[in-house]
């Protein structure tokens, strides 16, 4: 299948391979969102399929979700009205309302792809769930083991007494 | 009253997990101080308001919210009329039906792996010095992070340095946090954190949700019209008392008499004198204002 002269198709696509051996094929577009994948694919050409051994199929299908949708908001189309910054945080507002431990793998993964507006984004989920709660709800909700001896527990209660005025 | 009701924009809220514990508690606050004597339009908003707290209860993950929830509903056996008392708590006993259901089989989390500590300072970047606070005790790799030098450097300045009060070469390298401690125990500082979401901007007039991401990078502040203000935090009492309006503006140089409809003005100085702060680094004056006066006054007095 060759239609390089058609200017449509001029798009070219990048596969990736997540670590449970799916493969995603994304626009190049889609995939520079991610400066990771950037540098992989100026050095490596699309042909070579990427495989991204740390991140499973359901996360990275989230991440492509993002990038997809940021790398639309940056076309301009003459037919479409452009998508306005309200349009695009609800989106974003959507996307983040998953489980804690989903966003903790998302974290994870923008990390490691290098999508900076996605970790933004997500560390700002994290930390609007992490805001209000008590230390005891943080490491339920998020599996972390209390590892302070009793010492060092009173220490800390002591050292932040001020917040719990 | 009613539209003082509405611009406090308790229905948003409540739909927002983390306001949803104080939007609770001021729809409580409300209701016993004003149901009784509202206009009727203002007495079905609030049973809507009621409603839709019951309703967004299974969206909610933790006990003080449930707690919450329930105190809500026994403001409303006490105020409500008879019909809209029983669906009221209709509706809540649904909701808690929902959320107990819903917890009954909790999903089964995935083993998450520990954040890396850079990642960590990233989340951390977005929380408030008390959640901060709350984070370091949570275990030792979150306590490193928590305690960062740079993380209490920024909010310091946030929160003290509205000139500098204190230049940053005065602070020994890496004594940021041991800073923000010392300056915390000295009462008056105490009171800029924002303990409630609430906040009071004298110069915008209107009561506030501490909501990010609007109140990025820098908690506490208004920035309406390109300018950033500094506004009050407000205490549950005071939310209820604004919509009562047993507080009106004093004599004031602007008139906005034009909302204020009701007459006490005896006990509006324990609402709007709440603060009187000086920073003396640079003699800045941030005093609080009677609701007209419309302006927090920068009294300079090297000018």
């Amino acid at each position: 299948m060759h239609f390089q002269g058609s200017p449509n198709m001029a798009e070219k696509r990048v596969k990736l391979i997540s670590s449970d051996n799916d493969e995603f094929e994304v626009d190049e577009a889609v995939a520079f969102e991610s400066e990771t994948l950037r540098n992989m694919i100026q050095d490596t050409g699309t042909n070579v399929p990427i495989s991204i051994p740390n991140v499973s199929s359901d996360i990275l299908a989230k991440v492509l979700e993002y990038c997809s949708y940021h790398a639309e908001t940056m076309e301009t189309h003459d037919d479409k009205p452009p998508i306005t910054d309200a349009q695009i945080r609800e989106w974003d507002a959507d996307f983040v309302d998953v489980h804690p431990a989903t966003l903790y793998s998302l974290i994870l993964a923008a990390n490691y792809l290098n999508i900076k507006n996605l970790l933004d984004l997500i560390c700002q989920a994290v930390a609007n769930n992490i805001r209000g709660k008590t230390a005891v709800e943080i490491r339920k909700i998020l599996h972390i083991q209390d590892d302070f001896t009793y010492e060092e527990e009173m220490e800390i209660r002591r050292e932040t007494k001020w917040a719990f005025d | 009253m009613d539209r003082r009701y509405q611009s406090l924009k308790l229905r948003d809220a409540i739909s927002r997990r983390n306001d949803y514990v104080e939007a609770c508690k001021e729809l409580q606050g409300i209701l016993k101080a004003v149901y009784k004597s509202a206009p009727k339009p203002l007495q079905s908003i609030l049973y809507e308001d009621v409603v839709h707290a019951f309703r967004s209860l299974p969206e909610m993950e933790n006990k003080q919210q449930l707690e919450a929830a329930r105190l809500l509903l026994q403001t409303v056996e006490d105020v409500f009329p008879k019909q809209r008392r029983a669906s009221a708590a209709l509706q809540h006993k649904i909701a808690m039906i929902t959320w107990h259901r819903q917890f009954k089989y909790p999903e089964p989390l995935p083993e998450c792996s520990q954040l890396s500590g850079d990642t960590l300072l990233h989340v951390f970047e977005y929380l408030d010095p008390q959640s901060l606070a709350i984070a370091s005790a949570v275990c030792r790799t979150w306590n490193v992070a928590a305690t960062d030098n740079a993380l209490w450097c920024n909010q310091f300045k946030s929160l003290f340095a509205a000139k500098g009060s204190l230049e940053p070469q005065e602070v020994p390298v890496g004594f940021w946090y041991e800073t923000f401690k010392a300056f915390i125990d000295i009462k008056e500082h105490r009171e800029k954190l924002f303990f409630s979401n609430r906040a009071f901007c004298s110069v915008c007039q209107k009561v506030l949700w501490l909501v990010e991401p609007h109140w990025k990078p820098v908690k506490g502040m208004c920035v309406a019209n390109k300018k950033i203000h500094l506004p009050h935090s407000m205490s549950l009492s005071q939310v209820v008392r604004y919509v009562e309006r047993s507080v009106t503006p004093k004599a004031s140089d602007y008139s906005s008499s034009s909302d204020s409809d009701d007459d006490s003005t005896q006990n509006s100085f324990r609402l709007w004198q709440v603060r009187k702060v000086t920073l003396d680094a640079d003699r800045i004056h941030i005093k609080s204002q009677p609701p007209g006066s419309a302006r927090c006054r920068y009294a300079q007095e090297d000018a």
